[in-house]
């Protein structure tokens, strides 16, 4: 008796000291694919709950200590973000709630659920709410964590550390990584690397540095080799994510942000190069800049995590060739888009400038680029349909949206030939013109795949859309004003 | 002459081609707006796929030729411009005959099972006659909105065809009297609510409603029954049962004084006539061999047998219902206010009780929803009919028979359907998942080809990007459905394309000479 008890004293003494062991570097199974526990951890518990609940811990440990029903474990909140939940739970400001409390309320939220009869902004609301609910009793279950066993052949079982009440010991947890690392290999320490590093926010740093350097110093050195070594870090960043996901780097908003903005940084020093005019890297690097703004903080909106692919989409010639082509033809755009911007910004607050006609050249020229990539890249993307389908076109919204930029850019420059858009009209216009490629980028994603009939207006991808257009609209109002004010004189 | 030339002149301007653009961007916007409300079908009937939006295109088609013809005679700094706008001719060109001479379509395949038929895009009105198996189908018009058909058949007249439609209840007269003996025909619409869910509930005895008269919500079961028999639940019933004479609309409680348990079998006296049933098996009474007596209008239930789990009797204007904290039944009016039920805070209330109309569900053209990418309402179709004298209605959930010219025909709004010259079976559906996951990675079907001229089969292995040619005609994966617990059906995209090699050579040109006029451009302004 008094053995047993040991035993279990023991034991437990033992298994309270888990989540003191490096955890990070342990495989587990998760999403469809293999990653790190530091991983997977920091994007399960980003996705479920509020940072500043389990910052001092860190992922790997929080999400250990949780697993195991430790009493360690940091009390997890969650925010709450829709208004009409709120007031139904009554909380206030800074509207975060436990998950015991969620847990309590989950009565209340499928009532306003089940009162929606669309998918309206509510209802994905309180799904989400559930959801989080769900994922978060599963890792404290001790299902969510999915450790390796080995079985005969070199193949891998997963599974979960918590069965039929009793945990895994420490031995098997921690021994997981040496039976994977041995029968699979370490590949997938590559990811823990890529995380850790924070390359996204040292890339965003050196492209803000350049940026200053180019603006501010007459030298133009310096500031040009900052743009070469962010160029080469972004490549580098690049590649280890294609190392890691086995497939080409733009298969989900926040990959293909990322490729257009280092696509746009490339062209214009190709721009420039055969220009002979660097004016024009300054526009893309701004470009390049925004990209990382929204990589690093608008991850409600992009999802960095790298997870599997629809079949479909799972033919790498294909993805690497079409979706490639139109996320180039995107920066170039970008590249004219920003160029107009920089230009419209400077008239604004400064009377003197370049030769119009210089500026229509240059923005001319990166456009030149963006409509033979776009007609290409839809041409590819038909070509694929007809293949993987058996139709060429079939009026999808993507597609339709992808034939609308390039008609918007064709009226623009069949314009140009008329006396309808001279270099004056030229420059806003094409500030104009790049909306469309928004709505055909995020707009089609955000706003009419959600369905116009639910949809409020309070996610993440409208607001963004809806400032998008708000700001270009009024610079170019004020460009227009200014404008208007110089003739009268 | 001169004016012609004024309009050949106009259309190939650039400043009709920036218009011509313009239109076509902005119909295009509409267009992804409408296909986001309305759904797809709807999008295409009304936008992509209608004669205006033909028009447009055609218009840009001419702008395109004129603006190339009065460049002519070839000048050797547009060749560029010369293959960039000849491309985009032959997209058109390959697009239109495509779409006059090409086939798209699918073929659905159950496993192991020959298929040759492939169901195409178009609606149609398919009529087959039950005794000679002959088949006349009749293609309907493709519109987005109610259209006149005015097509005879016999003694049928089609009137007017409904490409998006709801059923829609509708109160109608009823045609024939109650007469002596017969059911007095009653109908009554319900809402059964609680602070969740709320639903409206029809119910009809009249023969030709279309209405289920026992129904169920989630655990709970509503039955619809002839008023009369509303009271017997008032009845004390100490045994539990009580018996119902449909001769005279009455009910008796048994008793201890007028029945009598012999084995499992009850002995009850209704009228003065003793009658055995078998209350566990059946409500109908049995003959002495224990066989159910079928046309007998008496009936026995058991109150009991309805105490165990939620069940609302509801009889025109009353409810019944057992209360299990209470361990009691009650029997309430509905005809002024709403009653409570003891489950999950429900109340019902009568929103229409009539004894001259009865409900019937009549499809109404609807513009149809779409919401989380699938068409929420209108996904009906439906065909007004005129048949002696009366008007009906013929919808795509259900084919009807008919009397024409003294044979019996069956009516279905379908697809068209083109037949294969060959069979295709599927051997195998194979389904991977994502690790750890349910999502599937790759869906594949291995099937087999059969055209009867020759003995060999042709084996094939069809998934996505992979598909099948044969005979002029291409399959893709598009989808799957399950049978059983993991036994896969598969549907195959078909797909016959003559347009298809206009279309890539107009690509390719298309390409190469906007790299053509745009890079040589860039030398041009170099040397001046």
């Amino acid at each position: 008796m008094k053995l047993i008890f040991m035993i279990a004293l023991l034991s437990q003494s033992l298994f309270a000291g888990i989540c003191d062991n490096d955890l990070d570097l342990i495989p587990v199974q998760a999403g469809g694919r293999v990653k790190p526990l530091y991983v997977h951890a920091k994007e399960t518990l980003k996705y479920i709950a509020v940072k500043s609940s389990y910052k001092e811990l860190g992922p790997a440990k929080t999400y250990c200590y949780l697993s195991t029903a430790d009493k360690k474990a940091p009390e997890l909140k969650l925010r709450v973000d829709h208004e009409a939940i709120r007031e139904k739970l009554e909380l206030s400001s800074p509207f975060e709630m436990t998950f015991e409390e969620l847990s309590e309320s989950t009565r209340d939220i499928r009532l306003l659920m089940m009162k929606e009869k669309l998918n309206t902004a509510l209802k994905k609301e309180t799904q989400k709410l559930l959801t989080k609910l769900r994922v978060y009793n599963s890792i404290t279950e001790g299902q969510d964590w999915k450790i390796a066993g080995l079985l005969p052949e070199n193949k891998i079982n997963w599974s979960p550390i918590k069965s039929s009440d009793t945990f895994a010991s420490e031995q098997a947890i921690m021994g997981s990584k040496k039976v994977y690392d041995q029968a699979k290999g370490t590949d997938y320490h590559l990811e823990y690397s890529y995380i850790k590093s924070n390359i996204h926010h040292i890339t965003l740093l050196l492209s803000l540095l350049s940026i200053f350097a180019l603006v501010l110093l007459k030298n133009q050195t310096i500031g040009m080799a900052g743009v070469y070594l962010s160029v080469f870090l972004q490549i580098a960043t690049l590649t280890v994510r294609v190392l890691i996901s086995g497939r080409a780097p733009i298969t989900n908003m926040y990959e293909t942000v990322m490729f257009s903005g280092l696509g746009a940084l490339i062209l214009s020093l190709i721009i420039a190069y055969f220009k002979k005019d660097k004016s024009i890297v300054v526009a893309g690097l701004g470009y390049n800049i925004l990209c990382h703004f929204m990589m690093n903080f608008a991850d409600g909106m992009l999802n960095p995590a790298i997870s599997p692919l629809v079949p479909v989409l799972r033919d790498n010639f294909w993805l690497s060739t079409h979706v490639t082509t139109i996320i180039l033809s995107y920066a170039a755009l970008a590249i004219s888009w920003m160029f107009a911007n920089i230009v419209m910004i400077k008239f604004i607050f400064k009377k003197e400038m370049e030769p119009l006609a210089q500026i229509s050249d240059k923005i001319y020229s990166s456009l030149k680029y963006g409509i033979i990539l776009l007609a290409a890249g839809i041409i590819l993307g038909g070509v694929w349909a007809d293949y993987s389908w058996g139709r060429f076109w079939g009026w999808d919204p993507k597609e339709t949206w992808s034939l609308i930029v390039l008609l918007f850019y064709m009226a623009i420059l069949h314009g140009k030939y008329t006396k309808w858009i001279n270099n004056e009209k030229f420059i806003p216009l094409t500030a104009l013109a790049f909306l469309s490629v928004m709505m055909a980028w995020f707009g089609v994603n955000y706003i009419l795949a959600s369905g116009l009939h639910s949809y409020g207006f309070s996610e993440g991808g409208a607001v963004f859309l809806g400032s998008f257009f708000t700001i270009q609209f009024v610079v170019i109002g004020f460009y227009a004003a200014k404008r208007k004010q110089l003739w009268a004189k | 002459m001169k004016y012609y030339e004024k309009i050949e002149k106009y259309l190939g301007s650039v400043k009709f081609a920036v218009l011509i653009i313009l239109v076509f961007a902005i119909y295009l916007i509409v267009g992804t707006f409408i296909e986001s409300f309305n759904g797809t079908d709807y999008a295409n009937r009304l936008v992509y796929k209608s004669i205006p939006f033909m028009l447009v295109q055609f218009l840009m088609f001419i702008s395109i030729m004129n603006a190339t013809l009065l460049r002519f005679p070839l000048k050797k700094r547009l060749y560029g411009f010369y293959t960039l706008h000849l491309g985009l001719l032959l997209i058109f060109a390959g697009s239109y005959v495509t779409y006059i001479a090409g086939v798209d379509g699918n073929v659905t395949l159950r496993p192991n099972e020959q298929s040759r038929e492939i169901s195409l895009n178009s609606d149609v009105l398919s009529l087959v006659n039950k005794n000679t198996k002959e088949k006349t189908t009749i293609e309907l018009p493709y519109t987005a909105s109610k259209k006149e058909m005015g097509v005879e058949i016999g003694n049928i007249t089609f009137t007017k065809y409904l490409p998006f439609a709801n059923k829609v209840v509708k109160w109608l007269p009823n045609i024939s009297k109650p007469t002596m003996g017969m059911q007095q025909i009653q109908s009554t619409q319900y809402e059964i609510y609680n602070e969740m869910v709320a639903q409206e509930l029809t119910f009809t005895t009249h023969p030709a409603g279309e209405f289920e008269s026992t129904l169920s919500m989630g655990p709970l079961t509503v039955h619809y029954m002839p008023s009369e028999i509303g009271s017997c639940f008032n009845l004390a019933s100490p045994k539990g049962y009580f018996a119902w004479d449909g001769v005279n609309k009455k009910c008796y409680d048994v008793t201890d004084s007028n029945s009598q348990l012999k084995a499992k079998f009850l002995e009850v006296m209704i009228q003065g006539k003793m009658f055995l049933f078998a209350p566990a098996l059946s409500p109908t009474p049995v003959d002495s061999k224990g066989t159910i007596i079928k046309n007998s209008p008496y009936r026995i239930f058991s109150k009991r047998k309805f105490e165990s789990s939620p069940q609302l009797f509801l009889f025109g204007e009353f409810v019944a219902f057992f209360d299990k904290d209470e361990k009691k039944w009650f029997l309430e009016s509905l005809k002024d206010k709403e009653v409570e039920l003891p489950w999950m805070g429900f109340a019902v209330k009568k929103i229409k009780h009539s004894l001259t109309e009865y409900p019937n569900n009549i499809p109404v053209p609807v513009k149809p929803i779409q919401d989380n990418s699938q068409v929420v309402s209108g996904q009906l179709k439906a065909i007004e009919f005129k048949y002696q004298d009366y008007t009906y209605w013929l919808t795509s959930d259900q084919a009807l028979q008919v009397l024409i010219s003294g044979q019996p025909v069956q009516m279905e709004i379908g697809k068209k359907s083109l037949t294969l010259p060959f069979n295709i079976t599927l051997e195998k559906f194979k389904m991977d998942k994502d690790p750890g996951t349910n999502s599937p990675a790759s869906y594949e079907s291995f099937v087999s080809v059969f055209s009867g001229e020759d003995d060999n089969f042709q084996k094939a292995h069809i998934f996505m990007n992979n598909p099948m040619k044969k005979s002029g005609f291409t399959f893709y994966q598009a989808s799957y459905f399950e049978l059983d617990q993991g036994y896969y059906g598969s549907v195959l995209s078909v797909n016959y394309d003559p347009g298809r090699w206009i279309k890539y050579l107009g690509s390719i040109l298309l390409v190469f000479g906007s790299i053509w006029h745009f890079g040589l451009k860039r030398k041009k302004r170099k040397t001046v």
